[in-house]
Parts: structure tokens; sequence; C-alpha cells
């Protein structure tokens, strides 16, 4: 069977279950602080540590596997789907054990990240998954970082139970859309996935958000509406939450802290989307990852540019990965989480993807013209963080800073604001900075202005992503 | 008044201990300040240096002084200062350590001063350094199972990782070992580690091709080949072909790091 055949040791099982594991985009090892138990091996470290640095720049922190790359599943996404032929291996659970204590005692790794195909059926591959955790926590004493990857379908209980031994677990929504998920990835459903994510809410003691029917949300995006197969776990993709709503991901996640010490999962969840192997807009993946943030208090949402696995007629043969729009969902996920920003502030349906020249918050600040420009001594913290040129850090600098004496132009570099930018868009009591650099006064609508406000992100990732062509009106 | 105008010089014997006793020497002492400075420092032509003996009661007398005026963070960044091993940083925090007694913590803020920022750079640099020691340190197993990490850091940060492989590593025996300064830290299960000098890990016959910090392969424990065989094979199978970036590789981890790093070496 599985990796048992002749000649398949342990280095031969590494190479392809590592190679097979590797397009997930997380390398988050942070948010936990597990404490070292009495004759145990190792802690976890609440900021994360890098270990090493790949050849594609990633930081390696993880030693990122899958228990087995043979999988029931056809996801027209992925190298394991059952369809593709690829070599297939599989490890005894007894085996990972003694590969991730050998390369943790040498402080290669700070923890493992494991993830598996599907095995027979969801329930079984979960069992073998929560077998290493186990073993790992129990009989070794391990109190490295661990995340499982859940797969879509296990039981409450067996996800609860991973929950336990796990410092995070994630489900991977990865179709933007329930239409695309019927069409590249057959085997799941929604409430497959969605129902995973419900049961580490609640795991992690967050009672999860109702999903209301998408219908009657004009103005909204054009999402798919839910079938009849939507009752309990609705599918978030419907794009409505039961209310408060209009509550920025920021401004939701103030009441709930974070207890990095925390015993049942204290990294909490995250969970991926692919960017470019449906034809979905920016809008639409923001605002389901918006929703995802509200609904299951989703502690990352990760983006993944889509890297073509061997041809399936199913996703589309990009010339390259999409790195560009990756890079723009991130920044808007970054919106999201530390600005105060609402996906339908970023995009809407008039305008359904990012800018790729400026970044989103540039690009928002452009189409809004009227706020500003704003007095950085008298805008609030809110206001302040609204500003091209102006983060989280050193808006607090400035409410810090004005407290003690009115604020000039020439103080706020030191403040760690970016003048190139911010200069369009602020005063100091009606004094209006100099561009940096310039003779020019700095005015948002100039024609200079945009160019001047561009970014570099275009040309370092561009020529690595051509557009495809969905064939859509 | 510009201390460094003053000829009058403390010199300390290069050990913590010693520099704080020429620090509370120093704070003793009335306006013009004398200047600290390292015993193995040429001595200026003008110059009139005394020698300040090592005394390891009076320098824990001042830590803790100042630990109470100033609390445990600040003097975190005071010692870090002290291990950063940058020109001028310990002259320069022993002229900081005058204004963290008067002002206490407050004063490592005031950036504006020069030498309080040459001191908060200075912390920032061996932080650093200690940070990244923790991920890219690399145990090896030895044949009578205990485990040894060399390290080259740019910094003197042993004191500074010390706690946190310790905790980690609990149940192993093992050094950590600083090549260039020949200083190791050793652990015990079960006992504080300790700071040793002169440390040199006994090599059966040592390989002059190796490179530093190699061990004869007849100290290893059986396994530690292989182990580090699996590593280098994950390690190559987890870039991802697409996206190669050497670049930004190298911004993460500059080169002169990898001559220790099992991923980037052979055997
Ligand atoms: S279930 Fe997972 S491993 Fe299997 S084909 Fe789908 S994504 Fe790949």
């Amino acid at each position: 069977m599985l990796g048992k055949g002749p000649g398949m040791d342990a280095t031969g099982k590494l190479s392809i279950l590592a190679d097979a594991a590797k397009y997930d985009a997380s390398c988050s090892s942070s948010g936990s602080a597990r404490d070292n138990t009495p004759g145990g091996l190792g802690n976890g470290a609440v900021g994360g540590i890098c270990h090493s640095w790949a050849a594609d720049g990633r930081c390696v922190s993880l030693l990122k596997v899958l228990l087995s790359n043979a999988c029931v599943y056809d996801c027209a996404y992925c190298v394991n789907r059952r369809s593709n032929d690829v070599p297939r291996a599989g490890f005894e659970p007894e085996e990972l054990v003694r590969l991730v204590i050998d390369f943790y005692k040498r402080n290669y790794i700070e923890g493992v990240f494991l993830s598996s195909g599907v095995l027979g059926c969801p329930d079984h591959t979960m069992e073998r998954m929560i077998r290493v955790a186990k073993t790992l926590r129990v009989r070794e004493r391990w109190n490295g970082y661990l995340h499982l990857k859940a797969i879509p379908g296990s039981s409450a209980e067996l996800v609860e139970e991973a929950a336990r031994w796990a410092d995070r677990v994630s489900v991977n929504v990865e179709l933007p859309s329930q239409a695309s998920l019927a069409r590249v990835a057959p085997d799941k459903t929604p409430a497959a996935i969605f129902g995973v994510m419900r049961a580490l809410a609640r795991a992690s003691g967050f009672e999860p958000r109702k999903v209301l029917p998408a219908a009657g949300t004009p103005g909204r995006l054009a999402l798919p509406a839910p079938t009849e197969s939507a009752a309990e776990p609705a599918p978030i993709y419907a794009a409505r939450l039961e209310p408060p709503v209009g509550r920025s991901v920021m401004a939701a996640r103030k009441g709930r802290p974070r207890e990095p010490g925390s015993a049942i999962l204290p990294a909490g969840q995250t969970t991926q989307l692919v960017v470019g192997a449906s034809p979905e807009s920016d809008a639409t993946i923001l605002t389901l990852a918006e929703n995802l943030y509200l609904a299951y208090d989703v502690r990352r949402v990760y983006y993944s540019a889509f890297v073509p696995a061997g041809l399936d007629p199913r996703v589309p043969a990009l010339p390259g990965p999409p790195l560009l729009r990756e890079h723009r969902l991130y920044q808007a996920d970054w919106l999201f989480r530390f600005y105060g920003f609402r996906a339908d502030e970023i995009l809407g349906p008039d305008r359904p993807n990012l800018d790729a020249d400026l970044d989103p918050k540039c690009a928002w600040a452009l189409r809004h013209l009227d706020r500003f420009p704003i007095d950085v001594n008298h805008a609030d913290y809110l206001e302040l963080l609204r500003v091209p040129g102006i983060g989280p850090r050193s808006a607090s600098r400035i409410v810090k800073a004005r407290a003690g004496a009115r604020l000039m132009p020439e103080s706020l570099k030191a403040l760690g604001v970016v003048m190139k930018r911010a200069a369009f868009f602020i005063t100091c009591s009606g004094a209006v900075p100099s561009l940096p650099g310039s003779s020019r006064r700095p005015v948002p609508d100039a024609s200079y202005a945009r160019a001047a406000l561009t970014d570099g992100a275009r040309r370092a990732l561009a020529p690595l992503q051509m557009e495809f062509d969905w064939g859509e009106p | 008044m510009d201390y460094r105008a003053e000829p009058a010089t403390l010199a300390h014997d290069g050990s913590w201990p010693g520099f704080l006793c020429a620090c509370a020497e120093a704070l003793n002492a009335s306006e013009p300040v004398p200047r600290v400075v390292d015993a193995d420092a040429p001595v200026g032509l003008f110059e009139s240096r005394i020698a300040v003996a090592r005394d390891d009661g009076r320098a824990a007398a001042l830590w803790d002084r100042l630990t109470i005026k100033a609390g445990a963070p600040a003097m975190r960044i005071v010692l870090e200062a002290f291990l950063s091993e940058r020109p001028d940083a310990r002259a320069d925090t022993a002229s900081v350590l005058r204004r963290l007694r008067r002002e206490g913590a407050a004063a490592l803020r005031d950036l504006a001063d020069p030498i309080v920022l040459s001191v908060d750079k200075a912390a920032t640099r061996a932080r650093r350094e200690a940070e990244r020691t923790t991920g890219i340190a690399r145990f090896s197993e030895l044949a009578d199972g205990s485990w040894y990490a060399p390290l080259e850091p740019g910094c003197d940060v042993l004191p500074l990782v010390a706690d946190h492989f310790a905790a980690r590593f609990r149940p192993m025996r093992f050094a950590l070992h600083d090549l260039r300064r020949g200083r190791a830290v050793l652990h015990e299960p079960g006992r504080p580690w300790l700071l040793t000098d002169g440390f040199s890990l006994k090599r059966v016959e040592p390989d002059e091709d190796a490179g530093p910090g190699a061990i004869d392969s007849a100290m290893l424990a059986s396994d530690e080949l292989r182990i580090r065989d699996l590593w280098r094979r994950y390690f190559a199978a987890t870039a991802i072909e697409g996206r190669l970036n050497p670049g930004l590789q190298a911004a993460h981890i500059p080169k002169k790091y990898w001559k220790l790093l099992t991923e980037m070496r052979r055997g």
C-alpha cells in the first residue's frame, strides 16, 4: 500500500510529502505561547521564529508535510487530486513523530504544519492526524508549534479533539464561490467546509455569527445564491451576516482579546483562498474574506496565487501565478484588520478589481478627495489611519506627540509618516507640507499625483503575471 | 562639559562585571566624568588611565540599584548595548547609566540625545542578532547523547539566548559554542546554564577542509548524518519553482551565516 512499497524509506517519503504540501501559504508560527511542561521538550514563541529562508525567499519555520498525498478527492487545482498521475507516499504516524522530534531537537524547526490527502473518508483521515498530534503532545511531551489542517466534512467531535492538541487548526475554503467549488472541487460541499469552521469557532469559545440568505442585498456583490443545501451550517458565500452589520473587522475584533497562553487553539483558525483558479473578482474574494473574519473569528485569511499543477481542463492554464493580484489582496486584507476598512469601501459592484498600480488605500483616498485634506492636529485616530502614508504606529505617535505641541509638517517624518504619500492628503493646522524632493505643491487631483503615488509592486511582480481571458463579457 | 574631551579614563577588563565596576567608579566621580574604556584599547597621548579591578559583588550591587531605579526592561537594553561590541557602545552605555540613575527608564526614550541614540542602536543590533540566532543555531547530536551547536555571531549574544535554549531544550544536555569568542553556554537538564570561557570541542581529528564548527563524524551520533540529509532534502523540496527569488532569500539570511547552516552546506 502507500509508501510501503520496496525502497520507499523516510527520505523518499519526505521528498514527496514535503513537495506536495508546500503550496499552502501559511508560514506563520506565531500567536501561541505554549509553555514547556515539566520534563517536556520545546515551547512556543509568541512572535514566531524563522529558522531558515527557502530559495523562494519564504521563511521556513515549520515542517510542512502531508501525512499522505494519496487522495480520494479530485480538486482540479491540487497536485494530489486522484486523477493526477504522481508518485504517492504516506507516513506511518510513528514515522512522522520521529521525524518531528529529530528536526526539532536540532533547532531546524519551530513546529509542524500537518495536512493530508483524504484517505478513505474525512473522519478516518482526521483520526490519523490526531494520532500524530496526540503522540507528540502526550507521549513525547512535545510543546512545539502544531498547526493541523482539518479535512472538510470531518465530524465536530474530531475537529474539537484536533483543537485540543493543536495551536492552530485551519480548513481551506480555496474557491471563492459555490459555483466554482462545485466545478473545481466537486467532492467538497460548502456545508463540509463551513461546518468545520463553525466547530473550530465554537471550540475556541466564539459563537459563530448567523448567516442570512443573500437575497435582498441589492448594491452588494452579485454572489451565487445559496441552494437548499444551505440549511445549517449555511454557506458563508452568501454575503450577509446577522446584525450588527456594517462593522469593520477591526471594530468587531476589539472586544476579543487574544490569549496566546490559552489551552485550546491559542493561535486560532485560519483559512486560504486560491486566487486565479476561478473567475471571481477581487470584490467577491474580499467580501467573502470579510465574512469569514466576522462570522467565524478567523485569525488570518491567506491568499494564494494559483500555481497551475499539471493540466486540468477545469482550471485555467495561467502563464504564471498572479502574484501582483495576490499582493494587492494582502494589502486590502491588511486594511480590514488594522485600518478599520470594510470590504464595500474598498471595492464594489462598479469596481470589481483592485487597482494594479496603487495600493488599495491610496486608491480609496483618491476616490474620496472630498474627505481630504485632513488636519493632523485635529483628526481622530481613525481618520488619521485613512491617510496614505500614515499607519497604525505613526497615527498613535501623532496623537501622542500633538498632545504636547502643535505638529508642523517638518516634525511628521520623525513620527514615521511617509511624506511622499501623506503630503497630498494632510495639513498641519492650515500649513501645507511640501513634497519631499519636489518643488511642486502636493495637489491630489493634479495629473502627476497618481504617478507620484504609484508604488513599485507592478514593476516587481507583474512580469510574472499575465492576464488570463476568462471569455466573459 | 563634553566628557570625551577629558583625558582621565577608567579601564575595565572587558568582562561584564568588570565593566560595571568601572561604571560604578565613573558614577561616583565628580565632573568632569572620566570616560570608561576597554583595557585593550590603545592609550591616548594625554590620557591618564586608571585600571578598575573586577569585583563581582560591587558589580551586582550597582546592577541591583539601577534595576530598582530604571526597571528590568531598561537594564536589558543596557546589557544588550554592552554585548553589541560596537565601537563606542560601551563608553556610551557607561555614560548613559548616569542619566538612568537620575531619570530612570525615561532617559532611554530621549533619542534626540546622540549618546542615548547610539546606545539604542547598539542594543537593537544585539537584539536582532540574538533573535536571528534563536532561529539559525543548528544542533548536532554527539555519540554520547549530548548536543552541540556552533555559532559565529557578530555580537556577543550567548547571554541573550541562553534562557531561550535552556527553556526550549530543557531535557537536553547541550553546548552552545561561540566559535569567534571561544565561549560556550553549557546546559545540563535540571540545572541552570553556565557560561564558560575558553571552550573547545575535543575533536578526534580536525578536518581542515570541513570549515568552522565541523565535527569529526566519529564524534557524531550514528543517526546524525542521515537526519541532516533528510533536512536538506526537505529544505530543497520546500521552495516553489514558480517563485524562486534568491535575492529575497539572501536579504533575509546574509551569506556570511550560511556556512553554519545545515541546509546550506554539505556533510
Ligand atoms: S481533498 Fe485536499 S489533497 Fe485531496 S485533491 Fe482536494 S485539495 Fe488535494
